[in-house]
């Protein structure tokens, strides 16, 4: 068994609290902040470098929403990674939603943000004698180590059927 | 005074042989509260023609590389940040538990995150033991780290302990205690 196959086998039973991944590291450009702002948040603190200089942020910086789009194509790819060759994909389920978003620190271009994804509470319930929740704890950190971004997420695992009600 | 006779099919090498009379030296000690002065230990090598078993003549099987080598070839590679040769001492189910019971599954994202908490760390060894229970292996690896901190500065004598456990020449598991956490603190 390789070890994509192994990670991506397991039942909720077999997916520990701790459990921690690191998604990648990503650069911010000055233009890739100002498209997205210009699409998405258009505030002038992410679409104007000149003009953001007059704002209480005294420069350019990501939006928060840019920043969870960043970390959703990041936590794609690296579950993608996962995945690769595995017909047997019953592991990951849908999201059930986010909690507690937090943007700690500005980001500015240049900055280079490290996401790391740890699993921290496994709920006791079931959902549709199927599935179990797994809540985990997003982080993005700056090239300074400091903690930029965090926010939680429940997802659905597939619990082991053999512990199931019949 | 333990007299320990050993009897072995020829073929396997010296370092080989030396290592079973230590190790037997070992557990004869410990067993029996012998200092190692008071036990004997004799091989006695049998030809491949004067050994047969379930009606087949045998040959000596290669010995296999021993824990504490396999650990200390990993760390080296780590250090070096050679993925590729680390990957090659780790079984597919290996992980890495952290201070905080971080779990880490893969290299790649234990020195990934590295990268947010230093610029660079190296370990300073003081020993290496082993311990064994039938095939598996626990290596115990301790002693200090040094390195540099996100900001320039640099740090030493933190210390450190990591367990490995080993089974059929493949690392299985990596425990991680030490103090770099407090120390950044501090």
């Amino acid at each position: 068994m390789s070890k994509a196959s192994f990670l991506r086998s397991r039942w909720f039973e077999d997916i520990p609290v701790g459990e921690f991944h690191v998604f990648g590291s990503y650069t911010l450009s000055e233009q890739e902040m100002v498209d997205f702002g210009t699409s998405y948040a258009p505030q002038i603190y992410h679409t104007d470098p000149d003009a953001a200089m007059n704002t209480r942020y005294k420069g350019l910086i990501a939006s928060n929403w840019h920043l969870c789009s960043i970390w959703m194509r990041l936590m794609v790819d690296y579950m993608e990674g996962y995945s690769l060759g595995v017909v047997d994909g019953r592991r990951n389920g849908a999201g059930l939603g986010f909690q507690d978003l937090k943007i700690l620190k500005p980001v500015r271009p240049g900055h280079t943000l490290t996401f790391s994804h740890e699993i921290i509470d496994k709920a006791e319930r079931i959902l549709k004698n199927k599935w179990g929740v797994i809540k985990s704890r997003n982080e993005a950190f700056n090239h300074k180590g400091e903690l930029v971004m965090t926010f939680t997420v429940d997802i659905l695992a597939e619990r082991n059927p053999d512990n199931l009600t019949k | 005074m333990p007299i320990i006779d050993c009897k072995l099919i020829s073929g396997y090498t010296e370092n080989t042989r030396k290592l079973l009379a230590e190790r037997i030296t070992d557990a004869a000690c410990s067993s029996t509260g012998a200092a190692p002065e008071f036990v004997t230990i004799t091989i006695t090598e049998i030809s491949p023609n004067n050994y047969m078993r379930g009606r087949t003549q045998k040959q000596p099987a290669k010995a296999p590389l021993q824990s504490n080598d396999i650990i200390q070839n990993y760390l080296n590679a780590m250090e070096a940040r050679d993925l590729k040769l680390a990957n090659s001492f780790i079984d597919d189910k290996f992980h890495i538990t952290c201070p905080g019971n971080k779990i880490f599954y893969s290299l790649e994202d234990f020195l990934n995150w590295g990268k947010v908490r230093y610029k660079k760390i190296a370990k300073d060894i003081s020993s290496i033991d082993l311990s064994f229970n039938g095939l598996d292996a626990f290596v115990y690896c301790h002693g200090t780290l040094k390195g540099e901190w996100l900001n320039g500065q640099s740090f030493a004598g933190i210390r450190f302990i990591d367990k490995f456990h080993t089974k059929n020449s493949k690392i299985i598991s990596q425990e991680i205690w030490n103090d770099l956490d407090l120390m950044k603190e501090a």
